[in-house]
């Protein structure tokens, strides 16, 4: 994967630009590249994959450039910054961020991103953030009894806890539910028990943003501040009624967390991916995503 | 209170109005709106992957036009033909005149108005299948036959030609009508030199994928036709068939020699046509058959499954 952008662009031009021209981007991009927030690489996610323009990288790139382009270059673009990035070493948090962003999305990228996508997103370094995932978001970050108190009690408010307090935790957890504990807990049950699982992670997501300080409070949690879910039609109580039907079979919960997955990647991303989504949300897609792997591998394979 | 429009109803035919021009431009360039585009515009066409480019090649009158205006004609008339629904085009003033040119064309009402040296050359349609789903774009170059002329002497020509350089699949026309007769020495070699120059030139791309069609190719019929009029024998009638077949296999092996060494055509891409053959519910078959591989996609990239680690994930469990 050498990550060229004049080999990048083939994939929406007709006729490739002249040499001047692609070191103009080429530098313009890694300019924007250098020193990129979480929320502008998420943006630039969003607009590889999911084709909603990233306005701010546009205009980033017109002003480097002192020119303009084709709607559709802009995206091959977003594309090589999220290749540049990638090949970059990141580190804590954001080694686990930003890969995961990436292929929750990739999962859900609409026609005519893929050619661009293989050619410049290099996909064996998420074998190293993998290994980086099952290291260090394993459940005993989680104090046990605190894990007992969480499932034992109906509603986050029952367990007294202060969600705030518990923030971290709440990550890690969600961060664990992706991975190691739906396979370890949920993988060989059938979908009744699994209902305490979608509750709880919709819980979870439902209080958390119902929390004021969420959209005031600085770092760690500034990334959610300008989330809001329940601006749209769909909102996380709509998904969760959707969810917990309680006459549907197996079949039809694939079609129930289709409905999630289609949420969470496109209604949610259009509706408020243009304030960004937050970590967490991306680790409940993650865990809707295993579950619908697991029900679709139970029933058709 | 907003000022009154003044409008002002025209009663006459209407005429193309001429643009301000620049220093140096072209007198010819087309000032009708959604007319043909030039090169420079095609990167601007919106769509969300690269369009298919499917290049018209071929020396001046060998019927590109015509070709193109068929196929747009097919797709207004009968896309079920095709297998596709028509959604959207940024060039139909384009697509029409070209109708038009078919039109006159076809009833002898004039000789056609060839596409012009400095015209706008690219066409361009959006097509869905035959629910209109899985959309996309497709790019027609028909570049003016005069500008083929020119590239079979002038090398400069040659290389301005990134239609062909970049053609996902290109349509090397052969005129039956000027290949059929005794005296089609001087075709044959125009046609060898324009292959030739665009060859030395590095032109042809090997990820191109390669059409040869004899175009006009009724024309063989009718002079068999003719050449049996008044002749009763059946065995003589049978023999002059033979002749007029033989001598047809004996021309198209003459261009194959030509087009061999130069580019690969395969077998099946090989087509006999008449560009006018789209009366309606009695089409050229072969015609509608190279229509259809023409607009038929490349398969778009899908995403490499390496991708697609939770997949990955269950299987291990």
């Amino acid at each position: 994967m050498n990550n060229n952008l004049k080999d990048i662009l083939t994939e929406v031009l007709v006729f490739p630009y002249d040499v001047a021209t692609i070191e103009n981007l080429s530098e313009a991009c890694k300019t924007y590249a250098e020193e990129l927030s979480l929320s502008e690489y998420e943006a630039c996610v969003l607009h590889l994959c999911l084709d909603i323009p990233d306005t701010s990288f546009i205009k980033a790139i017109n002003a480097s450039t002192k020119s303009t382009f084709p709607v559709h270059v802009y995206r091959a673009l977003a594309g090589y910054v999220v290749g540049l990035v990638l090949s970059t070493d990141q580190e804590g948090v954001d080694e686990l961020l930003y890969p995961l962003a990436l292929r929750n999305v990739l999962k859900c990228q609409q026609p005519g991103s893929a050619g661009i996508i293989n050619k410049c997103i290099d996909s064996s370094r998420f074998d190293a953030i993998e290994s980086y995932w099952y290291k260090n978001a394993k459940i005993p970050a989680i104090d046990s009894d605190l894990l007992k108190n969480i499932y034992d009690k109906d509603s986050w408010e029952d367990s007294s806890l202060e969600i705030e307090d518990q923030f971290e935790h709440i990550k890690s957890l969600a961060k664990y539910y992706c991975r190691s504990e739906f396979e370890k807990s949920y993988a060989a049950k059938t979908f009744q028990p699994n209902q305490e699982a979608y509750a709880f992670m919709n819980k979870v997501a439902q209080d958390l943003t119902s929390h004021s300080w969420l959209y005031v409070s600085a770092d760690p949690v500034k990334v959610f501040k300008n989330i809001n879910v329940s601006g749209g039609l769909a909102t996380l109580d709509t998904i969760k009624t959707q969810l917990r039907g309680t006459d549907i079979n197996t079949n039809t919960n694939i079609e129930k967390t289709s409905v999630f997955r289609r949420y969470i990647y496109s209604n949610d991303y259009q509706e408020i991916g243009k304030k960004r989504i937050s970590p967490l949300h991306f680790g409940i897609a993650v865990f809707y995503e295993l579950l619908y792997e697991y029900l679709k591998s139970e029933n058709y394979e | 209170m907003s000022e009154p429009v003044n409008i002002k109803l025209n009663t006459e035919i209407a005429t193309p109005q001429a643009t301000q021009q620049t220093e140096g431009a072209i007198i010819e360039e087309s000032t009708y709106r959604y007319d043909a585009l030039q090169n420079v515009d095609v990167n601007r066409l919106s769509s969300t992957r690269r369009p298919t480019l499917v290049t018209l090649f071929g020396i001046s009158e060998c019927g590109k036009t015509t070709f193109v205006g068929s196929l747009f004609a097919i797709l207004c008339r009968r896309p079920q033909l095709l297998k596709s629904t028509f959604i959207d085009s940024d060039t139909l003033t384009g697509f029409q005149r070209r109708v038009h040119t078919r039109f006159l064309s076809e009833k002898g009402l004039s000789e056609p108005p060839r596409t012009q040296r400095r015209a706008g050359s690219i066409l361009n349609i959006v097509l869905g299948d035959e629910h209109g789903d899985n959309q996309r774009m497709m790019v027609f170059s028909d570049l003016s036959g005069e500008i083929y002329n020119d590239a079979a002497s002038k090398d400069e020509v040659v290389l301005q030609q990134t239609a062909v350089k970049y053609a996902d699949k290109l349509v090397i026309f052969v005129d039956t009508e000027k290949l059929l007769p005794a005296k089609n020495n001087a075709y044959k070699a125009s046609f060898q030199s324009l292959l030739t120059r665009f060859k030395e030139n590095s032109m042809f791309s090997q990820n191109t994928e390669y059409f040869l069609v004899f175009n006009k190719a009724d024309l063989v019929k009718e002079k068999t036709n003719k050449a049996v009029e008044g002749i009763t024998d059946d065995v003589e009638i049978e023999k002059i068939r033979d002749e007029v077949t033989n001598l047809w296999k004996q021309r198209k092996l003459s261009i194959s020699n030509i087009v061999s060494p130069i580019v690969a055509v395969p077998s099946n891409n090989i087509y006999e046509i008449c560009s006018k053959g789209i009366e309606y519910e009695n089409e050229d078959t072969k015609l509608i058959e190279l229509f259809n591989r023409l607009i038929t996609e490349k398969t778009p990239a899908s995403l490499s499954p390496e991708y697609n680690w939770i997949q990955k994930l269950v299987k291990i469990k």
